[in-house]
């Protein structure tokens, strides 16, 4: 459905887009995952045919951003992070403007203008000017206005900035309820946002995209070092040496509770079948014994911090470790 | 088309629905209504001055011609009041925009940037021409109090003068609006282009050669004058048509060009 290839941005000398390629099937939720000012808004602006690319090939649904600008911007919904809204007029004039801009009219308008009232919840404001309401309401509105024509794709840059954490639940669950009718491609800071919404997550940083798939699959290719959470009866003492002394275990980090061990070990070395076999022979009771997986905060550190390794190798290989240790022993 | 009625609906609807605009129609009628007031205590006067003149020294003088001494002056007052209001009627309209972000909205949504333009002129025009049918008061007025009435040939083609300066700097204010993201800046730079071009001719007082002629045809008032005394020429409908092209032709370009720039 949504298919970059290359694709470049410059403003001025400045390079925001190095080379983004990524593909988004019909039904899929692709999120863009990255610090700010990593291209996530420039990437969504260029396939929204707001900006040009100045290089590289982008299509929607077959049709090219530069040369079929119309029918890209007929097939997408677009909410921008600051949504655009005419804060003269109230709630319903504006989106039924939206709506007619986008040709909706008559009985197909109202059924609309009734669904997206009824979703993103904004009954309440119907008939308020956007002047009065809240950053959370404006929100809600502009996505309104971006469901409003039923587009098979559906762009949304933050969305769920400004709202309360309860509307935040609400506004993830319904983006998942989009997808499978819809392409839908949303970009985000908040790692747990991509890894609750989406079905595949690309990471961007400085212009590139530097790891894709789905989260686990992310999750899944810095589970090099492995981590299992450990608590054994015996006492803690003897129960951190005994754990260190296991083949291919590389640190032991205490946890918040005494006598809870966070276990890393090489990925190769059956560490948990270990562990057992420790507590058979020591006669210690085994009180929880969980593998730990990696976060996608954690992967996304990870990544990016192989990104920064391979420019300036071993500074920030140590700048690596401090990092690992910090998120793992979180 | 469809596009074209739509922003258009909303630019109308924006205009009216606003307080201040009615502000704005408040002063533009009491400013004329002074004017005319103005206009018409002075034709009193001079009225009475002719009578004592003819009665003291018994010479007969031609009669006094109301058209001449009433409508043609209040034509020029209402154009130079007209050249203060455009300003106000465009400043916001690219402008705002971009500055509340809703360029984006509008350059994403499936709509020609040419329908855009076309339904921003449109609305401008149709908001103009609201303003200026108000003044039609006055020329009834005038009609009414005159015992020989009003000869209304240079009355229609004073308005269709007006009609041409609003087709003419519309566009110009529009262009302007869309050069910046601020409304009081598109303000000031569209009623400074206007009153240059206004005042440009009268540097030609006094010279000659082909560079006065060339500034003297820029110059909007004398186009204008020749509407105000009835007499419609063809030449003048053409500067009026030729501002109007060239500065729909730069609005477009301008507005395209945001996308580039990142508005």
């Amino acid at each position: 459905m949504i298919k970059a290839e290359n694709v470049e941005k410059y403003y001025g000398k400045f390079k925001a887009l190095d080379g983004i390629t990524f593909e988004a099937e019909r039904g899929e939720i692709l999120g863009l995952l990255g610090p700010n000012g990593a291209g996530k808004t420039t990437t969504m602006r260029i396939l929204t045919t707001y900006l040009p690319p100045s290089g590289g090939k982008l299509s929607v649904d077959g049709k090219d951003v530069v040369k079929d600008a119309i029918e890209v911007r007929k097939r997408i919904g677009y909410m921008p992070e600051n949504p655009p809204l005419y804060v003269d007029m109230r709630v319903e004039k504006f989106l039924k403007f939206v709506g007619e801009l986008r040709g909706l009219s008559g009985k197909k308008l109202k059924e609309r203008l009734g669904y997206v009232r009824e979703v993103c919840q904004i009954e309440e404001v119907w008939h308020n000017f956007i002047s009065q309401l809240s950053k959370g309401y404006r929100q809600r509105v502009g996505l309104a206005s971006a469901l409003i024509s039923d587009p098979p794709v559906i762009i949304l840059d933050e969305p769920t900035i400004g709202l309360d954490p309860k509307q935040i639940r609400y506004t993830r669950e319904l983006i998942k309820n989009l997808g499978g009718t819809h392409t839908v491609l949303l970009s985000t800071h908040i790692l747990p946002e991509a890894e609750m919404t989406c079905d595949r997550v690309a990471i961007i940083d400085r212009g590139k995209i530097i790891a894709i798939g789905t989260p686990s699959e992310l999750a899944e290719k810095i589970r090099k070092v492995n981590a299992v959470r450990v608590e054994l009866s015996g006492p803690p003492n003897e129960v951190y040496k005994a754990l260190l002394d296991l083949d291919g275990v590389s640190q032991v980090i205490p946890q918040e509770r005494n006598g809870v061990y966070l276990v890393q070990f090489e990925p190769q070395w059956k560490t948990r079948e270990q562990i057992t076999k420790l507590a058979a022979e020591q006669n210690w009771h085994i009180l929880e014994l969980s593998p730990r997986e990696a976060s996608l905060e954690e992967v996304f550190l990870e990544i990016v911090a192989e990104e920064e390794h391979k420019k300036t190798d071993d500074e920030t290989q140590i700048q690596k470790n401090i990092q690992r240790d910090d998120t793992v022993g979180e | 088309m469809r596009a074209i009625w739509c922003i258009f609906k909303k630019e109308i609807f924006q205009f009216f629905s606003a307080p201040a605009s009615y502000g704005i129609i408040a002063v533009f009628l009491a400013v004329s209504g002074f004017f005319f007031y103005n206009i018409t205590s002075y034709f009193a006067m001079q009225c009475i001055q002719a009578i004592q003149y003819q009665s003291s020294y018994n010479i007969p003088l031609p009669p006094m011609n109301v058209n001449q001494w009433v409508v043609r002056p209040f034509f020029h007052n209402l154009a130079i009041l007209v050249i203060f209001l455009i300003p106000i009627i465009t400043m916001r309209s690219y402008a705002a925009e971009r500055n509340y972000g809703t360029s984006e909205l509008l350059l994403t949504s499936p709509i020609r940037t040419a329908h855009l333009v076309y339904a921003k002129l449109a609305s401008g025009f149709i908001i103009f021409i609201a303003l200026i049918v108000l003044t039609f008061l006055f020329q009834i007025i005038i009609d009414i109090f005159t015992p020989s009435g009003l000869d209304w040939g240079p009355v229609w083609s004073g308005y269709l003068g007006l009609l041409l300066l609003g087709l003419a700097a519309i566009p110009v204010g529009q262009f302007i609006s869309s050069l910046t993201k601020n409304q009081i800046v598109a303000a000031f730079m569209t009623f400074a282009v206007l009153l240059i071009l206004w005042i440009v001719d009268w540097s030609t007082l006094f010279s000659s050669g082909i560079l006065s002629k060339i500034v003297g045809y820029i110059g909007l008032s004398k186009h204008f004058s020749n509407f105000a005394r009835g007499i419609i020429d063809t030449s003048d409908a053409i500067y009026f048509a030729s501002v109007f092209v060239l500065s729909v032709f730069l609005t477009h370009q301008s507005v395209q060009s945001w996308r580039w720039r990142g508005a």
